[in-house]
C-alpha cells in the first residue's frame, strides 16, 4: 500500500556535485515501469543500457507525469502512436551523467553532470532536420512513444549527449524535470509566439502546459497574462502564480448556438478586462492550451490585428470550427506547435536559472517509484486522494 | 522494423565489419588514386587508400571535379588561411559521380545512382546545425580543408543524405559545377534575391555569372556587374539566358581602381560656410583617410554607373559583391538604395577593408556576411539545372584528366580560364 502523504523533500538523488574522480559506481540493474497494454502496467528489470558512439548513459533523478502518459496507460494509443509491444513510461526528467560513450568526450558533457533529458532522438539528415526544425522529424525516436520501448521511468536512460542539458546547481533536479513541459511552453510563446516585452499575452487553459506558457510570457516582459480556464480552483492558482489577469467563461445558454456564445464570451472577456479590439493594450498572443472548439474560436476573437495565435493545446478534436473570417480580416498569424526545438530548452533552463520562471509552486504531489500508478491515477483525476489539485506529479527514481 | 536508433546502429555495425561491403570487394576497383598538395605550387598525383563506407553512407566513384578559386590560393600559397601546410592533403570539393556501393542503413541511393557531392560534413548536433545552419556549423569538417580529405580522388564516401541525386539530363561536366551553383542559390536565399529587383554583381568569375545566372532565373529586373578583366567582362556580356535567349546581364563595366586624390576640393573652398579659415584646407588634407577619399569618388562612379544602366537611383536593390575587393565593397555599398542588402561574398586578398559606416547607417543597410550553402541548396541547384532555367555549360572552359592535376591548377592560376575542370578517372 503507498504511502501518499506527499513529503516536502526533493528526491534524495539530489546531490550537488559528484566528483569528478569518483564517479558513481553504476548499478547492475535498471528497475523500469513498463507499460503493457490499457490498464496494464509491470515493474521489470531491464538490461543496464551500454552507451554507442556519442549517446551518454544517465541515472534518472525525478520523472514527471503528463497527460499524454495517462492516456498511454488508459487507451494504449494516441492518433496514430499505438503500442504494439511493452514500453517504459515517462518522458519528463532529470539526472546524473554516470557514463559516456566512446565518442561523447568531446561533447563538453561530463561524468557527474546534473542534466535535464530531452526525450526525442531525430534523424539529423533529413530536409526536415536540416531546415532547423527537428521537432518535426518523421523518423523521430521519442521517449515513450511508440514503437520506442525506452522511457524515463527507471533507473538508467540512455541519449546522445546533445541532448542531456545541463543545469547548474540552484536549478534542482524537480526543476530540471520539467524543463520537458517548460520548453513545449518556451516553444509555444517564444519560438512561435514570438511574445516580446510589454506585449499582452492570453492563455486559453490553466493546466499544467498553460501554466508554463503563462510563466514564460511573464518572464520575457509581457504586460498582461491572461488565464482563462473553467475550473475556478485552477485559475485561483494561476492569479496566485503568474496571471495579471483571470476570466471564467459563463456556462453557454441552453439554446444559444456555439459560434453566438464564443463571440458574447470573447466580447466579454475585452469589456470585462478593458482590452480594446485593436491598437495599443490589444491582445497581441493568444496561446491555446486546451484543444476546446470554444476557446480555439474565443481565442481568435480576442486578438487585436495582425496578432499571433499559438495553438497548443491538443484536444479530443481532430478538426473543429475556426473563424476564418476573422483570421483573414484581421490577417492572424496562426500557428501549430509541436513539442520543442532548436534552442528551447537552453531557454527553459536559462530562465529558471535566472529566477525568471519558478517551478516550484507547480510540483504538488511526489510518490516514490513502487507507486508510480498513484502518480498516474492522481494525474488522471485531477486531484490526489486529500483532495489537493494535480498539476504536476514527480516520481521517485528506483532507490 | 528498428526499434530504436541505437539498436539499429548495433546491429549494423554488428553486420558490417568489412572496410569494404560486398558489393564494393566483387569488383576489382584497386586502390584509390588522388591528387594531393604536398606545399606551394606542387601536386602529386599518388596512390592513396580507398575510403571506407560507414552504414549511413555511398560509395562513390568520381567522374568530374571543378576547381575554385579557393583551391587556386591553397594552391599557390601551399597553405589556407595564411597557414602552411603540415602534411599532405587531398584538395577539391565541387564534384560529381556514381554511386558503386551503399552503407547497410541506407535505402535512399542504389548503385549506378549519378550524384553530386555536397562537400563539408557539419556536426548535426550544435546550435547552428539545429537551426538549420549548418553552413556555419561550430565543428564543421569541409573538403580539401585540414582535418579532412577533398574530392579530388578516384573514389570517395560520404553519408548518403550528402549526395543528392542528379537526373541523366545533366552532364558530368555541368555536375562538376553543381557546388558553386549551390553557393549561388545560398546568395539567392540569404540576399533574399527574388522577381523585379535590380541587382548589382561585382567580380565576373564563376560566382558572379552564376549570381547573375540564378537572378535572371528568378526574374530580376535589371542586372548589372563588373569585373577588372576585359576578357571576363567581354565573357559576361556574351553569357546567355536559357529562359530569354538574351545576355543575362543588362549592362556589364570594365572597372578601374578608385582614385585616392581628393574630390571637390574646390567645391569645399566655395561653400566653406561661417567659421571656416585659411588654416582648414590644410587640416583637412592632413586628417581625411585615404578611405573617406575612395569613398566620394565610389559614390560619383556608382552615380554614373546608375544613369548609364538607366536604373533610377534609389531603386538598386540587392549588391553582390564576389571580389572582397575594398574598392568593390564601397561601390556596392554606394550602388545600394536605402534599406537595400549588400551581400559579401568574395574572400578577398585582405582580413580587412574600409567600409563606409556612416552610408551603411544613414541608408539603413543590411550588409550581410555568407558562408557556402545550406541543406536545401544542392537539391534547388539540381533542379534549376534539370529544369533548364540555367546553364552552367558556356563557364566550363577546359577540362584536364586527374593525372594531370598540376597542369588543371596551372591553367586556373594563370587566370585565362573561366571554370577549369578535372576528370577524376582519367
Amino acid at each position: 500500500m503507498s504511502t501518499l502523504v506527499p513529503s516536502s523533500q526533493e528526491p534524495t538523488t539530489q546531490v550537488d556535485k559528484t566528483p569528478q574522480d569518483q564517479p558513481k559506481a553504476l548499478k547492475n540493474d535498471n528497475p523500469s515501469f513498463v507499460l503493457h497494454g490499457v490498464d496494464n502496467v509491470k515493474y521489470e528489470q531491464r538490461p543496464v543500457p551500454e552507451p554507442q558512439a556519442d549517446q551518454v548513459l544517465v541515472e534518472i533523478a525525478a520523472t514527471g507525469i503528463c497527460g499524454s502518459d495517462v492516456h498511454y496507460l488508459k487507451h494504449g494509443s494516441i492518433g496514430h502512436f499505438v503500442l504494439k509491444e511493452p514500453m517504459c513510461l515517462g518522458h519528463e526528467s532529470s539526472g546524473v551523467v554516470v557514463k559516456l560513450g566512446p565518442e561523447a568526450g568531446r561533447s563538453g558533457v561530463s561524468v557527474g553532470m546534473r542534466v535535464a533529458l530531452e526525450p526525442g532522438v531525430s534523424c539529423r539528415s533529413c530536409g526536415l532536420c536540416k531546415a532547423g526544425t527537428y521537432e518535426l522529424c518523421p523518423h523521430m525516436s521519442f521517449a515513450a512513444t511508440p514503437p520506442i520501448i525506452y522511457g524515463t521511468l527507471a533507473r538508467y536512460y540512455l541519449l546522445p549527449a546533445d541532448l542531456v542539458h545541463p543545469i547548474p546547481s540552484q536549478v534542482s533536479f524537480e526543476d530540471g524535470a520539467m524543463m520537458e513541459p517548460l520548453s513545449v511552453g518556451v516553444h509555444s510563446v517564444s519560438t512561435l509566439g514570438k511574445c516580446k516585452t510589454d506585449q499582452n499575452v492570453i492563455v486559453f487553459g490553466a493546466g499544467p502546459v498553460g501554466l508554463l506558457c503563462m510563466a514564460v510570457a511573464k518572464a520575457l516582459g509581457a504586460r498582461r497574462v491572461i488565464a482563462v480556464d473553467i475550473q475556478k480552483e485552477r485559475l485561483d492558482f494561476a492569479k496566485s502564480y503568474v496571471a495579471t489577469d483571470v476570466f471564467m467563461p459563463e456556462a453557454r445558454g441552453k439554446d444559444e448556438a456555439a459560434d453566438a456564445y464564443c463571440s458574447r464570451m470573447s466580447d466579454l472577456i475585452l469589456s470585462s478586462l478593458n482590452i480594446p479590439a485593436l491598437g495599443p493594450g490589444g491582445i497581441d498572443l493568444t496561446i491555446e492550451a486546451t484543444g476546446a472548439p470554444s476557446c480555439v474560436q474565443m481565442g481568435i476573437h480576442v486578438l487585436k490585428p495582425s496578432g499571433t495565435y499559438v495553438q497548443v493545446g491538443m484536444g479530443s478534436n481532430m478538426t473543429l470550427p475556426v473563424p476564418l473570417f476573422d483570421v483573414i480580416t484581421k490577417q492572424l498569424n496562426v500557428t501549430g506547435s509541436f513539442r520543442y526545438g532548436a534552442g528551447d530548452y537552453p531557454l527553459a533552463i536559462s530562465l529558471v536559472e535566472r529566477g525568471l520562471v519558478d517551478l516550484k509552486p507547480l510540483v504538488t504531489q511526489r510518490y516514490d517509484f513502487k507507486d508510480a500508478l498513484e502518480a498516474f491515477e492522481m494525474t488522471r483525476q485531477g486531484k490526489d486522494e486529500s483532495g489537493k489539485p494535480v498539476i504536476k506529479c514527480i516520481i521517485r527514481p528506483p532507490p | 522494423m528498428r526499434v530504436t536508433v541505437v539498436t539499429a546502429i548495433r546491429n549494423s555495425l554488428r553486420a558490417f565489419n568489412k572496410i569494404k561491403p560486398q558489393s564494393a570487394m566483387e569488383w576489382n576497383s584497386g586502390e584509390n588514386t588522388a591528387a594531393v598538395l604536398l606545399g606551394r605550387r606542387n601536386i602529386a598525383v599518388q596512390e592513396c587508400p580507398m575510403p571506407s563506407l560507414q552504414p549511413d553512407g555511398v560509395l562513390v566513384e568520381v567522374i568530374s571535379t571543378g576547381i575554385c578559386g579557393t583551391d587556386m590560393h591553397s594552391y599557390l600559397s601551399g597553405g589556407f588561411g595564411g597557414q602552411a601546410i603540415t602534411e599532405p592533403i587531398v584538395l577539391g570539393h565541387e564534384s560529381a559521380g556514381e554511386v558503386i556501393a551503399v552503407g547497410g542503413m541506407v535505402t535512399s541511393h542504389q548503385v549506378g545512382d549519378r550524384v553530386a557531392i555536397e562537400p563539408g560534413l557539419p556536426c548535426r548536433r550544435c546550435r547552428n546545425c539545429k537551426d538549420g545552419r549548418s553552413n556555419i556549423c561550430l565543428d564543421l569538417t569541409y573538403c580539401g580543408m585540414p582535418g579532412s580529405v577533398g574530392s579530388l580522388s578516384r573514389y570517395f564516401a560520404l553519408p548518403a543524405d550528402m549526395a543528392p541525386k542528379i537526373p541523366a539530363s545533366i552532364s558530368w561536366d555541368e555536375a562538376g559545377c553543381i557546388q558553386p551553383l549551390a553557393i549561388g542559390v545560398q546568395i539567392g536565399k540569404r540576399g533574399d534575391l527574388r522577381a523585379h529587383q535590380n541587382i548589382a554583381i561585382f567580380g565576373c568569375s564563376p560566382i558572379g555569372l552564376i549570381t547573375a545566372a540564378i537572378a535572371r532565373a528568378y526574374s530580376a529586373s535589371e542586372i548589372i556587374a563588373s569585373d577588372n578583366s576585359p576578357e571576363r567582362v567581354e565573357f559576361a556580356r556574351t553569357y546567355l539566358s536559357p529562359l530569354t535567349g538574351k545576355p543575362i546581364i543588362n549592362h556589364v563595366f570594365l572597372s578601374e581602381p578608385l582614385s585616392t586624390s581628393s574630390v571637390g576640393n574646390e567645391e569645399r573652398q566655395t561653400t566653406s560656410g561661417p567659421g571656416a579659415s585659411a588654416g582648414d584646407n590644410d587640416a583637412d588634407k592632413a586628417e581625411v583617410p585615404i578611405g573617406d577619399r575612395k569613398w566620394e569618388w565610389a559614390e560619383r562612379l556608382a552615380a554614373g554607373y546608375l544613369r548609364e544602366a538607366g536604373i533610377d537611383k534609389e531603386s538598386l536593390d540587392r549588391v553582390v559583391e564576389t571580389t572582397g575587393v575594398e574598392d568593390c565593397l564601397m561601390l556596392s555599398v554606394a550602388l545600394a538604395k536605402q534599406g537595400g542588402t549588400v551581400l559579401a561574398v568574395g574572400l578577398g586578398p585582405h582580413q580587412t577593408a574600409a567600409i563606409p559606416t556612416i552610408a551603411l547607417n544613414s541608408k539603413e543597410i543590411d550588409f550581410k556576411g555568407i558562408m557556402h550553402y545550406t541543406p536545401s541548396c544542392f537539391p534547388d541547384a539540381i533542379d534549376l539545372l534539370a529544369r533548364g532555367v540555367v546553364d552552367l555549360e558556356p563557364l566550363i572552359s577546359v577540362s584536364f584528366p586527374l593525372s594531370q592535376a598540376q597542369d588543371a591548377f596551372e591553367a586556373v592560376a594563370s587566370g585565362k580560364y573561366l571554370k577549369v575542370l578535372i576528370k577524376n578517372q582519367e
